[in-house]
């Protein structure tokens, strides 16, 4: 009999760890594919209310080493986006410091100090932790749009069709970004 | 001659040198809704007459010039908008630089730096050398480095 109820709650525990690994797998992934985005499509997403389509557009060029587009994802990390996206102290601190890195502003510390003075002493050290590694990893201080292109903004918030299987969500195979230059923070 | 029929045709399309460049530290233009800095740095190893920046989305031109050799930093306080240098007169030549130049987004609210003009011949150049331009806006417009950049003014 007792038996039997540590075996119950065995179960019990590893369901409830696999449902939350994935509840965390679920959280969108931030990465870059090897396209031209322009950042301006980002912009232009943020001002539209599509803040789910702005936040994969500045993923895109943020890793490219956009400053710019590394401080909109701090600001969409520290905030979270309603539906989409939890918000993330540690994570949006690790963007705005990288995002001030080489091209210093005031606005880009002030949101620094402000994440910072948010964030408990483990989650500072976790910050710190993250950010050596992340700042070795990815580039800053550059702006990706040095040509101008003409473009139909809006293309960049047509919806993907996406195949749900549970709760993990799959690209279809045809879409899946090649060259994929991805940073876990996780 | 020549001279004479640029200076015409700048006149008459409507054109004209430094307009938004700010030029005095103790009267900085403060930025109006949907306006940006733009600051751009002009690496140069001869005078340069004049560098041409026009607006993608009004189609504006202005000029900023005449450019002695050396390392100087412009900054303009200009409406947000796509923003390209696509021409440039030294050398005695007038260039053209290819698929619309340099360009840059200015966004509003924002120090938007395109950033180091290097003009040299036969081929000029663009680096991002924030350093340098923040150095030289500190020692020459050190109000407005201290507002927008903060740390290193």
């Amino acid at each position: 009999m007792k038996l039997g109820i540590v075996c119950l709650l065995a179960l019990f525990v590893s369901v409830s760890q696999a449902e939350a690994s994935n509840e965390e797998s679920s959280e969108p992934k931030c990465e870059s594919s090897g396209e031209f985005v322009s950042y301006k499509a980002g912009v232009y997403a943020e001002k539209s209310n599509k803040k789910a389509h702005a936040f994969n557009l500045y993923c895109n060029v943020a890793y490219k080493g956009d400053y710019r587009a590394q401080f909109k994802l701090a600001r969409l990390y520290l905030h979270g986006i309603d539906g989409y996206l939890s918000s993330n102290k540690v994570v949006a601190g690790v963007w705005a410091r990288i995002s001030n890195s080489v091209a210093r502003s005031v606005k880009r510390k002030n949101l620094i100090n402000q994440i910072e003075s948010e964030l408990s002493k483990d989650e500072l050290a976790e910050l710190n932790s993250i950010y050596t590694t992340a700042r070795a990893l990815i580039p800053s201080g550059n702006r990706i749009d040095h040509q101008y292109i003409k473009e139909d903004l809006s293309k960049y918030l047509k919806d993907e069709k996406r195949v749900y299987t549970g709760s993990r969500i799959k690209r279809k195979k045809d879409n899946a970004p090649n060259n994929l230059d991805t940073f876990d923070f996780n | 001659m020549k001279k004479v029929v640029f200076i015409l045709g700048f006149v008459l399309s409507g054109c004209s040198f430094n307009k938004y460049v700010i030029q005095d530290n103790a009267n900085i233009p403060p930025l109006s809704t949907n306006q940006g800095y733009m600051g751009v740095t002009v690496n140069t190893i001869e005078k340069v007459s004049s560098i041409r920046f026009v607006n993608q989305q009004t189609g504006e031109n202005f000029f900023i010039g005449p450019i002695d050799k050396g390392i100087k930093q412009y900054t303009m306080a200009v409406e947000a908008g796509d923003y390209c240098i696509t021409q440039m007169q030294a050398y005695q030549y007038n260039f053209n630089f290819k698929n619309n130049g340099f360009c840059v987004y200015v966004e509003e609210g924002e120090l938007n730096y395109i950033g180091e003009l290097f003009v040299r011949w036969p081929q000029s150049h663009l680096q991002q050398r924030f350093e340098r331009y923040t150095a030289l806006l500190k020692q020459d417009l050190p109000a407005l480095c201290r507002e927008q950049i903060g740390e290193g003014c």
